[in-house]
């Protein structure tokens, strides 16, 4: 009667009643996070650092653009030195590179200093946000507490028509539950039309549960054994059709307040950002190339594109993707990275700025001036926005 | 004895510590600047003793645990009907107790700046200005542990790792 989250902690770990310590297998952090925990670590009286497991990443401001940002990370930098741990600089959002790299896997147990951790779902690992506490406890102990939490089922099941991309399969779950839906709760997907994608195609689902107030989330997994009991119980079920989607997007300040791209159609942008951990991957840059092909963007929009990694990168390069950017008039930034989604570096929001992006949140402020207005959609209606200079539904260019 | 501060659904870290002071880790500096957008007058008139009442979400958003320590700094309780979860394992693991109403309670009956007391017999907040009691959850033991530890570095200082749940 266990749902895949119950089995898996009760796989791994050891379960009493509402809680249970599990082991961690791979425990990552990055630049934001990283020196708290550096903090925290030295409170331990007789040190015994799990050096391999860790997987500390520079991402979100690589490479800096300040001295505190350069001194943050020259702290990290010499504890990776002295300790023999794996750093990654620059070559890619963490939660990219962590699957592209292999460092993550199916029936794993994974903890991360970042709220979207839990993306690394998509390929059935258990994988958890913390603070930066719990990431050094985790580095001492090689274990962590937690509750055991119930479950949400999505099944998302149809053929999804021409323009309907996973980051609006996304968007209308997150619709569907709002912010606080999945409190205290897992999210776990299934459905056919899920099953066909491939873990960089599932990235946008996956990550969206975080904007859903989710503990985690993760895809059922046959092949590894991940999938509940036939009795199990879920505190919720939600089926998403979706042949019956259509193009989605979540208008400021939050990112449930989902509309169809053709209820905002016509408000003009000064900004279009086509990346990030939830739509920067190989296949999100195909979609934006294949729009953005023999035409020009909005002389007046700054359009963005950066990969997620260095090899997204390379391979949007032998696929002439990266020529059809630059001649379509868009900046096409490296290093690979978060990028403006933070609102810190390259294409920080000015007052009154309106920028449609293919992140995950919208939240006033997130990208720059609380005074600028932040619309999440797929890369698809980004590349279309980016050519018309203002919010169009994608389909007119498909 | 203290004075209730209420808050409504889906405060989030940013909203009771702006991002913007999340270049200190010292507490005194950042209790002056625990909700300084959402209630200025929070941080000048706080008093050890009180208690923040908060709906739905409290502490949802970034990991950071600036949040807490700011919180933890100003002496306060915290009681929420629920928290965000990175933000619940935060407060436990620096030794701030992340308390919760019963699920059903209805905490509108309680208003900004009324007299409250945490009782911790009979598990409930009471509101001496309203004469009313709200009952809270009980503490798991498992919680508590870290809680009484004072954080969750101190707790596995002592025990040399995680005890054994029994």
């Amino acid at each position: 009667m266990s749902t895949v989250i119950e089995k898996l902690i009760e796989r791994r770990g050891a379960r009493q009643g509402d809680f249970a310590i599990v082991p961690v297998d791979k425990i990552m952090s990055h630049d934001q996070t990283t020196p708290l925990a550096v903090e925290a670590f030295e409170k331990f009286e007789a040190k015994s650092l799990k050096r391999d497991r860790l997987v500390i990443v520079f991402d979100h401001i690589v490479p800096p653009s300040s001295i505190e940002a350069a001194d943050n990370q020259r702290l990290v930098r010499d504890f990776c030195r002295k300790h023999g741990i794996t750093l990654f600089q620059g070559e890619g959002i963490c939660h990219t590179l962590m699957i592209e790299k292999g460092l993550v896997k199916a029936g794993d147990i994974v903890v991360g200093g970042d709220s979207h951790t839990p993306v690394y779902g998509v390929v059935g690992a258990l994988a958890l946000g913390m603070g930066s506490t719990d990431i050094a406890a985790c580095w001492q102990t090689g274990e962590t507490w937690l509750e055991v939490p119930e479950s949400i089922l999505i099944r998302v099941v149809g053929e999804p028509p021409t323009g309907v991309f996973p980051k609006d399969i996304a968007l209308a779950y997150v619709h569907k539950l709002g912010i606080s839906g999945s409190q205290d709760a897992v999210i776990e997907f299934t459905g056919e039309t899920l099953e066909r994608l491939d873990p960089y195609e599932r990235m946008p689902v996956g990550i969206m549960a975080t904007e859903c107030g989710a503990v985690t989330e993760i895809f059922w997994n046959k092949e590894r054994n991940l999938i509940p009991d036939r009795d199990a119980e879920y505190c919720d079920t939600l089926e998403i059709d979706s042949s019956r989607l259509e193009p989605l997007i979540a208008c400021p300040h939050k990112p449930d307040n989902v509309k169809t791209v053709r209820e905002v159609e016509g408000r003009d942008v000064d900004q279009v950002f086509i990346g990030s951990c939830t739509n920067g991957t190989i296949h999100d840059l195909r979609v934006a190339a294949s729009i953005l092909n023999g035409r020009r963007v909005d002389r007046y929009v700054r359009t963005i594109i950066i990969p997620a990694t260095a090899s997204v990168y390379r391979q949007a390069l032998q696929e002439g993707l990266v020529e059809t950017f630059l001649r379509s008039g868009a900046i096409f930034c490296l290093p690979a990275g978060c990028g403006p989604c933070i609102g810190r570096h390259m294409g920080v929001l000015g007052s009154g700025d309106v920028c449609l992006s293919t992140t995950n949140r919208n939240y006033q402020g997130r990208m720059g001036s609380p005074k600028a207005e932040v619309y999440l959609a797929s890369p698809a209606t980004a590349a279309a926005t980016a050519i018309d200079g203002k919010i169009v539904d994608p389909r007119r260019y498909l | 004895m203290g004075r209730a501060w209420v808050f409504g659904d889906n405060v989030s870290t940013d909203h009771i510590i702006p991002g913007r002071y999340n270049i200190t880790t010292d507490p005194k500096e950042l209790a002056k600047h625990v909700f300084e957008y959402t209630r200025p007058e929070f941080a000048k008139k706080v008093a050890a003793g009180d208690v923040v009442v908060a709906g739905g979400n409290f502490g949802c958003g970034s990991s950071r645990e600036h949040a807490v320590i700011a919180l933890k700094e100003c002496d306060v309780y915290v009681i929420a009907k629920t928290y965000g979860w990175i933000f619940k394992r935060n407060c436990v693991n620096n030794g701030l107790l992340p308390r919760q109403f019963e699920g059903s309670t209805d905490i509108t009956g309680i208003r900004d700046q009324d007299e409250v007391v945490l009782n911790q017999v009979t598990n409930t907040l009471d509101d001496l200005t309203r004469n009313m009691s709200l009952s809270l959850r009980p503490i798991p033991r498992f919680l508590l542990e870290i809680q009484r530890a004072g954080s969750l570095m101190a707790y596995i200082n002592t025990n040399k790792g995680y005890r054994k749940l029994r």
